[in-house]
């Protein structure tokens, strides 16, 4: 009966303690199932990103595409893609747009896991379109943009970046989010 | 000495699939196959294997029916997992009325493929998929789908009916059916009417207010709602585009109904329904399921013993 309880109880150790083993940060993984985690502390993180985010991505537009920060931007290769793609197709008609961030305003973080995160923000831009060489504004007034902003984040090598963004109008109900593995 | 070793594999199994399934040290947790197919538990199935035999071999002439059967059922049972690990082929493919797919096409995070595996060599065209609603019209209750599979060897095709729920083997591959959903096609146009694109497009449409979008190749997002003729109402989709954070449209659309924005035209024209077919070859099965049954079999013996007995004992 004793050899039966030890031999139960050392397959249950070593279980434990090879998927423990077997993962990266699996103690830090551990206390996120328990909710033993410092979420407020990754919240704070995700909320700076998303300032620097967004510093970045309004000074692309405003510089014309110029690349200081480009190395700093959180974001992921195919969202840079995007803006420099935008920015690129303003030049070939020698303007530019310009963002003025007048509003952000963090609505919800969701830790979906310790490495990804959903956050949503409520933001109003102003947008100008100007010409490129005089800096004069083509149009009459300015576009105000009032935004909600779904951002999916992921965090690599300690740092959180945006990996994906999605727009919606500030009345537009937002989905459910598909916790898939992002 | 062996019965302990015996009980620590089954213990150490039970703990690690639990362990894993729940993700309790894990970012994500895997899949049912990837915690069976992982290297521990194949290790410790394969180790009890070993003292299985080893015990079977010991005690020859001591071993009654039911010990038998126990043996046979574990050998079948650990054989089918083995041979499941090299011979397994699973995928799924999304398929959109009126598409045809062959081998290769399948979603590559459902992809499991063996090392000795072999890819179903055919072709599937889906006709047509007849969904089953509940009362609200929120979830699928049944799925009906009307396919033609395009054998090598045949030159005739042949018509076939999946229903969820209800796998069917064709050419030595279940094929199972599961998930819905819609598929707009898109019609991109120069402002001055010249057709730039047009394509289906799969997306997680389903069920209503679920929304999804697709990009083309500028730096444009589409975001799409759709609203089908539920309730007899026309059927219509909510459409945004966005240029990065710039909402360049944000409304509703009929089909065929061409919206204007910069210097190009959209419509959504049609929107055909899609279902995932799921494809599983597995020759592990030949073993693991007789080692079921068998497993089945014991368990009955076994409580059949104990009722005789008590019922002896009062």
């Amino acid at each position: 009966m004793t050899k039966s309880i030890i031999s139960g109880a050392a397959g249950i150790l070593l279980a434990l303690s090879l998927s423990l083993f077997s993962h990266d940060q699996g103690v830090r993984n551990f206390r996120f199932s328990l909710g033993i985690y410092d979420s407020k502390m990754e919240e704070n993180e995700i909320e700076e990103t998303l300032k620097l985010f967004n510093r970045n991505f309004a000074s692309f537009f405003n510089t014309g595409g110029s690349l200081a920060g480009l190395n700093e931007f959180p974001a992921a290769n195919m969202i840079k893609r995007r803006i420099f793609q935008e920015i690129n197709e303003w030049s070939k008609k020698n303007q530019v747009i310009v963002y003025d961030r007048d509003v952000f305003e963090l609505e919800s973080v969701d830790l979906v896991s310790p490495v990804s995160a959903a956050a949503v923000a409520r933001e109003v831009w102003f947008l100008t379109i100007q010409d490129r060489e005089t800096r004069k504004s083509l149009m009459s007034g300015v576009k105000a943009n009032p935004i909600r902003v779904r951002y999916l984040m992921r965090k690599e090598e300690g740092t959180w970046r945006v990996i994906e963004y999605e727009v919606f109008g500030p009345d537009d109900t937002i989905p459910e989010l598909q916790k898939v593995r992002f | 000495m062996l019965f302990t070793l015996h009980l620590m594999i089954i213990v150490f199994s039970l703990t690690y699939y639990l362990t894993e399934r729940t993700g309790l040290f894990a970012v994500f947790p895997p899949s049912s196959q990837e915690v069976l197919f992982s290297m521990p538990i194949l290790s410790a199935a394969l180790l009890f294997l070993l003292l299985t035999l080893i015990s079977a071999v010991k005690h020859f002439s001591d071993i009654r029916a039911r010990g038998w059967l126990l043996v046979v059922t574990v050998i079948l049972l650990i054989s089918g997992l083995l041979v499941s690990y090299l011979t397994r082929f699973s995928g799924d493919v999304v398929l959109t009325e009126g598409q045809t797919i062959f081998s290769g096409q399948y979603v590559p995070e459902t992809l499991y493929r063996g090392r000795f595996s072999t890819i179903p060599d055919i072709g599937i065209t889906l006709n047509k998929i007849i969904p089953s609603f509940n009362s609200d019209g929120t979830a699928v209750r049944s799925l009906r789908g009307e396919f033609t599979v395009i054998k090598k060897e045949e030159e005739n095709p042949e018509e076939f009916v999946l229903t969820s729920g209800l796998p069917r083997l064709i050419g030595g591959s279940w094929f199972g059916m599961k998930g819905y959903g819609y598929s707009p096609r898109y019609t991109l146009k120069s402002k001055e009417g010249t057709i730039l694109d047009s394509s289906f497009m799969f997306m997680k449409l389903f069920p209503y207010g679920s929304e999804d979008n697709f990009r083309l190749l500028s730096p444009l997002t589409y975001y799409l709602r759709y609203y089908p003729d539920h309730n007899g109402a026309e059927p219509r989709l909510a459409l945004r585009i966005v240029r990065n954070k710039d909402i360049v449209f944000n409304g509703n659309v009929t089909l065929a109904e061409e919206i204007a924005f910069e210097n190009s035209r959209i419509s959504f024209d049609e929107v055909r329904k899609w279902s995932k077919l799921t494809v599983r070859h597995d020759m592990g099965a030949f073993f693991y399921m007789p080692g079921l049954l068998f497993a089945c079999l014991y368990c009955a013996g076994m409580i059949v013993r104990i009722r005789r007995n008590s019922h002896e004992q009062k």
